[in-house]
């Protein structure tokens, strides 16, 4: 009789642990659960910057962008429930923020400029020191940063499966109940939708030089000129921004071709940088090198914040380049560490260039505003 | 008693066991029996004076002309039309013949199935048909080699591809404090090399034969020595393929490649 108890309750053990999907705390049975695939095709300019490599597990659903969309605006997101992503990446500036440095919980400051967000599919690293591989981890870093969002997970967990409108939106776009993990995929999905494509940069390049103004055009040559001197007037031809800046996105990607470099600010380092994650000395004062889109409205300038104005960051580049800095990228240096020594007038062009890139369409694209703003 | 037991116990475990396997909502996946596919695994290596090339750590001596010392940044390169050659002169395409190959990342080791025989060569075009370098390189998709922001090894507005890419730095004597940049991009159509490289050493020529329903392992060193061996840095530690002396610096460089034979695929 004790036999047949136990194997009774063993049974019932077995028959229950099938019973997953009512139990299971995350995904519940799929009832409601029928999300609208977005194709790609329709978020990205396939023919303008190609097709992004695309996480295979975290297929674009309208639900799912929407609710990254509502994640990113909510303050409830930090401790105190005062700050939400879009408090230091605001639509308007490109989603940087206008200060050298952003103010985070208790009025904390952050360590760094807050960058910019957008075309962040083709990116393969994130911050300034490139520290992160993939969106999704990404986000988790300033949720739970002490001086921006101050965040435990567990309790913003609690705190999101508390809030109707996530109920209702993680069932909609994963058939689960509010937890983290999806957050993170949610948020990745809007993020990824941050398209900045319309610039009249985008318009002419690469070919139709036509839509220049002369002095754009001047700018454009020297953007896209290697760097070499006229014989006679000695003159800078071309200042090489290309390398690193260069093609559709206005950005290398290739860490290793440009992409995270050393562009000349700093002998020593007060911020190692990527030298700071791989422990390689050869990698002090290496930052991700940004896209140029939209730089008109990103400032202030480097991963500091130290360069207030367009024109002091083309100073830099044409007077001030560190050319005894330690980890000088290659393609700076080979240039017979020279400054350019621009005149105003070319200083002129190539500001004039630069301010072909930005994409007002996407500084004022309803789809990325806070809908929690009507 | 202890029959009843016994009896009770066979099905009870037979029950837990067919709830338990019950409980899979996906039935798991049985991988198909392994035939083994027919394939090589080709393997490039840069090697310095026969030691494998590092990145930002040590300075290589390049002694001629006089000794100068480089240091690696990256290191990568854009193929084409890559192909086997078979004992018999017939070509096997490896894959669609395009590949990007960079060694700083290690992205230097590649699948491919072949048909079952004795190869003899490897042949090449180190950069990138005329159409294809000026045609749109986002026709290609994510992974492909030849997408410009997978690889980064397009130059945007000027058009076209680097089809290889060497940064770093160099000094004159190894107590120089002061380290200057070097740059070597091959690119515009013109630059454009073909290279057969045939099987063995200086010692002869061989064969490697690819086996039914195995892996063949094919090494391919890149004796990146060669390819500086007489050029002076001081004298010019940049090209970017344009302008009259850049030119002519990289039609050196290239030339470097071919009569020192800077490719070598050792016997196996
Ligand atoms: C207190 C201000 C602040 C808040 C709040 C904040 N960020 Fe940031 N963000 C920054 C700063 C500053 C950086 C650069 C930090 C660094 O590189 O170390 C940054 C960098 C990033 C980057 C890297 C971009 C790139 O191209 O490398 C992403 C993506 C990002 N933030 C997304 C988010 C998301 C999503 C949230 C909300 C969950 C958020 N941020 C909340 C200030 C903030
Ligand atoms: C060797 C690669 C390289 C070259 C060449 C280069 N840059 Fe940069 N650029 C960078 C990096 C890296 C940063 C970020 C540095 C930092 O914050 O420490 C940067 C930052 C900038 C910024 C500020 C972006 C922001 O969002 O804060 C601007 C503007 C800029 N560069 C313009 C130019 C121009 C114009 C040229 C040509 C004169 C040029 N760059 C050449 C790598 C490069």
């Amino acid at each position: 009789m004790k036999q047949g108890l136990i194997i009774l309750g063993v049974l019932i053990l077995g028959l229950s642990s099938c019973r997953k999907d009512p139990e299971d705390p995350l995904h519940k049975t799929p009832s409601s659960y029928k999300p609208t695939l977005v194709d790609p095709a329709t978020i990205f300019p396939v023919g303008k910057f190609g097709m992004p490599q695309l996480p295979s597990d975290n297929p674009f659903t309208e639900e799912g962008i929407y609710l990254g969309r509502m994640l990113f605006y909510d303050p409830i997101l930090s401790f105190d429930s005062s700050i939400s992503c879009g408090s230091c990446h605001k639509q308007e500036y490109a989603f940087a923020e206008p200060k050298k440095f952003s103010t985070g919980i208790f009025g904390l400051q952050t360590g760094r400029n807050s960058s910019s967000l957008y075309n962040l599919a083709y990116s393969r690293k994130f911050f300034w020191d490139a520290r992160q591989s993939t969106l999704r981890e990404q986000v988790f870093e300033p949720i739970q940063a002490h001086n921006e969002m101050a965040m435990t997970l567990p309790f913003l967990a609690k705190r999101l499966a508390r809030t109707d409108r996530y109920i209702e939106y993680f069932d909609k776009a994963f058939g689960s109940n509010p937890n983290v993990f999806d957050m993170s995929k949610a948020l990745e999905q809007f993020l990824m939708t941050l398209v900045s494509k319309d610039s009249r940069f985008n318009g002419f390049f690469p070919g139709k030089f036509s839509l220049l103004s002369d002095t754009e055009k001047r700018g454009a040559l020297l953007f896209n000129g290697l760097v070499d001197f006229d014989m006679v007037t000695g003159l800078a031809t071309g200042t090489d921004c290309f390398h690193c800046h260069g093609g559709a996105l206005a950005q290398q990607n290739n860490p290793d071709m440009g992409g995270i470099a050393n562009n000349g600010l700093d002998g020593n380092f007060t911020d190692k940088g990527y030298g700071a994650i791989t422990g390689n000395p050869a990698d002090r004062g290496l930052f991700k090198t940004p896209s140029l889109l939209n730089i008109a409205v990103t400032g202030p300038y480097m991963h500091d914040g130290r360069f207030a104005t367009l024109d002091e960051v083309i100073d830099h580049y044409s007077d001030n380049v560190n050319y005894l800095s330690p980890t000088i990228s290659p393609m700076m240096a080979a240039h017979g560490n020279k400054q350019l020594k621009l005149t105003p007038q070319q200083k002129a062009d190539l500001k004039a260039f630069l301010l072909t890139m930005t994409d007002s369409a996407f500084l004022t694209n309803p789809a990325y505003s806070n809908p929690f703003k009507k | 008693m202890k029959k009843w037991s016994k009896w009770f116990w066979v099905l009870t475990m037979s029950i837990m066991a067919f709830s338990v396997q019950s409980c899979e909502e996906n039935p798991p996946i049985v991988p198909p029996v392994v035939e083994g596919k027919t394939s090589i695994d080709l393997n490039f290596s840069a090697l310095w004076n026969g030691q494998p090339l590092t990145f930002l750590t040590g300075w290589f001596e390049q002694p001629s002309p006089q000794k100068e010392y480089v240091q690696f940044f990256n290191f990568g390169m854009i193929v084409s039309k890559l192909r086997l050659v078979k004992e018999d002169g017939t070509e096997v395409l490896l894959g669609d013949g395009y590949q990007w190959i960079d060694f700083k990342k290690q992205r230097t080791k590649f699948n491919y199935e072949v048909p079952v025989g004795k190869y003899k060569a490897v042949r090449f075009t180190l950069g990138l048909d005329s159409a294809i370098n000026h045609g749109d390189p986002n026709q290609w998709g994510a992974e492909h080699p030849l997408n410009g922001n997978l690889t980064g090894m397009h130059w945007g507005w000027a058009g076209g591809y680097i089809f290889q890419a060497i940064d770093g730095n160099y000094k004159d004597s190894l107590t120089d404090k002061y380290t200057k940049g070097m740059s070597f991009h091959t690119a515009t159509d013109v630059m454009v090399r073909n290279f057969e490289v045939p099987v063995g050493t200086s010692m002869g020529a061989a064969t490697f034969e690819v086996k039914e329903k195995a892996t063949t392992p094919v090494q391919f060193n890149y004796h990146i020595n060669r390819y500086y061996q007489g050029i002076e840095l001081k004298k010019g530690s940049v090209s970017h393929s344009e302008g009259i002396k850049e030119t002519a610096l990289m039609q050196k460089l290239l030339e470097n490649l071919k009569v020192n034979s800077a490719f070598e695929i050792p016997t196996p």
